[in-house]
């Protein structure tokens, strides 16, 4: 009889396809099961209690507007001018020409179309400002002016904000317009905390979707500063770790390690290549017993030799005291016996009482 | 109970790889607990037979 | 449907008695079933001889981790998500969740090393080691999920990077990380019910095939067992 490889996935005529006819031991499911869980909840718990877990308070507008009033203002005035990240985004935000990750003719990012809208000027800076309960009048003057006109406006106040290394917003220029009221009406509302419920309210009585909320947060500096200082960016391996001294998603290491390296960390569609790359070799560990090599290395390295020595040891012992004129022409010192030793097939273990 | 995790989280660094603490322990953790695993012996069942 | 009575037996002893029979989509499936796993191989009281080392144990202690994490991720959902901030039991839950996770996936990667230097998908069973594969993907999109839901700066962090992953492929507008109610939906329902089916079909299947027999194999003659009483 041809012998199959042994590393085959396939079910065929060998000892690792059929019911198990040899040697059996005592077993008791459950009581194992028992065991097993008593022993991971006691380490669980006795984790837990040393150990604890982190909990850092969550960034408010307030604290920003507070910490760093001049990043604050310098974002409040991206999004009021369509200049931030997250204006030029792309989908599913808004339709940004040329913003999308595409890889050669690949372009998913595409594919949803601008299903969560956000009018960055108005959703962040109009709309909140317009819930006080005076609304300033150079909310008017600006939404009466025209585009060019306004893009005059935010751009010299965004350069103003830019040379401004202190820790108050400039003194507002005639250049730029309505725009410095308005930000500094933004401002004194986030402060006050008004501007945490104005963006969450913005979604009726019941808000839960966060969106506009961590959209505008993350485009400022001071965000990104308070993640850097806990190793969470994308370049710190920030994708694995957390707040705190705890171990993070130390199993989303091989997602984080592609952000680190060239030619990925500086790809502008670095999200795309990387979620493609991870997909693929997730898809190669899912078939990996169809892969030829890839499957025959444990043959190669035989790991396997110690966790199974039990059973060889005694197999070459039996083998060695000649039990069978079969089993004694094929042992020797080497470990192992190639598998053509059979006995007949009982009836089928399953079946028996 | 929480002095451990809420501190500043100890990174260690060598070069481009900068690793935490935590993460090292995990994967030692991992890699003793294989070994052991592999080598320590497994004692022989009772047999009722 | 005949409406007619039978004489059919309920005994247990083989999937269907010599004179009952199968006639339903139901006495199919029962008798496709109960031959693919009979109840002696999905309880059994013994197990292989070879099944002989400390390896074996991880896939258990997966089991029983995913256990913990399940009863303390319950005790978390029913007091609301803002619980934990404030409740000294509440941080203590939390904690008890975290570690729960990360041994959770600490075991179920040791044993997935097991099963790989084993090559455990031999004999045809290829299916459990693809589900097993599954498991693990789903698990990390649960946990994933589950770090959203913090309410603290981690999870607006997490959501802030993760988005651009999701969005990259597309389907960041269906699944909006910073839309807490999506994010609820995802982590305490689907994506545990997910986890849930995939672990149980795993099991299952082991049950079905057996543990694997070590690689070159042989039932000797002396390795013959004594017989089941």
């Amino acid at each position: 009889m041809t012998r199959t490889p042994s590393m085959t996935w396939k079910a065929g005529h060998d000892v690792a396809s059929r019911p198990w006819q040899g040697r059996v031991r005592d077993y008791d499911l459950f009581k194992e099961v028992a065991i097993g869980f008593v022993v991971v909840a006691a380490v669980t718990l006795g984790l837990a209690g040393i150990f604890g877990s982190p909990d850092e308070p969550a960034v408010t507008f307030a604290s920003w507007s507070s910490s760093d009033p001049v990043d604050f203002a310098s974002t409040a005035t991206a999004e009021l001018g369509g200049t931030s990240d997250t204006a030029q985004y792309g989908p599913p935000y808004n339709d940004t020409q040329g913003a999308t990750q595409t890889l050669g003719p690949i372009d998913l990012q595409s594919l949803a179309g601008v299903r969560l809208p956000i009018d960055t000027a108005t959703a962040f800076v109009i709309a909140p400002l317009r819930t006080l309960p005076s609304v300033p009048p150079a909310v008017a003057r600006w939404t009466s002016a025209s585009a060019a006109q306004k893009a005059r406006w935010t751009d010299a106040y965004a350069k103003a904000l830019a040379a401004d290394t202190g820790h108050s917003l400039p003194r507002p220029t005639a250049g730029e317009g309505p725009v410095p009221t308005m930000i500094a009406s933004l401002s004194a509302m986030a402060r006050s905390g008004g501007l945490d419920g104005a963006l969450a309210g913005q979604g009726g009585f019941y808000p839960l979707n966060r969106t506009s909320a961590i959209l505008f947060l993350g485009d400022g500096q001071y965000f990104q500063n308070l993640a850097a200082n806990q190793h969470l960016t994308g370049d710190q391996w920030g994708m694995m770790n957390e707040t705190g001294n705890t171990p993070g998603q130390a199993w989303l290491w091989l997602f984080s390690f592609f952000y680190q390296i060239e030619p990925f960390a500086s790809l502008p569609n670095a999200d795309l290549v990387v979620v493609l790359i991870m997909g693929a070799l997730t898809l190669l560990l899912a078939l990996l017993p169809f892969i030829p090599g890839l499957r025959t290395i444990p043959r190669w390295i035989p790991l396997h030799r110690v966790i199974w020595r039990d059973y060889y040891r005694a197999a070459r012992d039996s083998a060695s005291t000649g039990q069978s004129a079969i089993a004694s022409s094929a042992a020797s010192s080497s470990s192992g016996l190639s598998g053509t030793s059979e006995r007949p097939p009982s009836a089928p273990r399953s079946e028996t009482g | 109970m929480d002095i451990v995790a809420s501190a500043p989280g100890i990174y260690l660094g060598w070069g481009a790889v900068t690793i935490q603490l935590g993460h090292l322990i995990v994967i030692v953790v991992m890699l003793v607990l294989f070994a052991l695993a592999l080598l320590l012996p497994f004692p022989n069942a009772r047999r009722r037979r | 449907m005949s409406t007619q009575e039978r004489q059919g037996t309920q005994s247990p002893q083989s999937p269907d008695s010599p004179q009952e029979e199968i006639y339903t989509w139901t006495g199919r499936a029962r008798r496709w079933l109960l031959k693919r796993l009979p109840p002696q191989k999905l309880l059994p009281q013994d197990q292989p001889s070879y099944v002989s080392s400390w390896i074996y144990v991880f896939g258990m202690a997966s089991l029983a981790a995913l256990g913990v994490v399940i009863i303390s991720g319950l005790v978390l959902s029913l007091n609301g998500p803002q619980w934990y901030h404030t409740s000294g039991l509440g941080h203590f839950t939390n904690s008890v969740h975290l570690w729960s996770v990360e041994l959770f996936f600490l075991l179920m990667v040791v044993h997935l090393w097991g099963k790989y230097w084993m090559a455990a998908w031999r004999g045809g069973r290829v299916l459990t080691w693809v589900t097993g594969v599954i498991a693990f993907a789903v698990s990390i999109a649960a946990a994933f999920t589950g770090y959203l839901l913090q309410t603290n700066f981690d999870s607006q962090w997490i959501a802030f990077e993760g988005k651009d992953a999701l969005n990259a492929v597309g389907i960041g507008a269906w699944f909006d990380v910073a839309d807490l109610g999506q994010m609820f939906a995802w982590h305490i329902e689907l994506l545990p019910i997910g986890v849930g089916a995939i672990v149980v079909l795993h099991v299952l299947l082991v049950r079905v095939h057996g543990v694997v027999p070590p690689i070159d194999a042989t039932e000797h003659p002396w390795n013959e067992s004594e017989g089941p009483r």
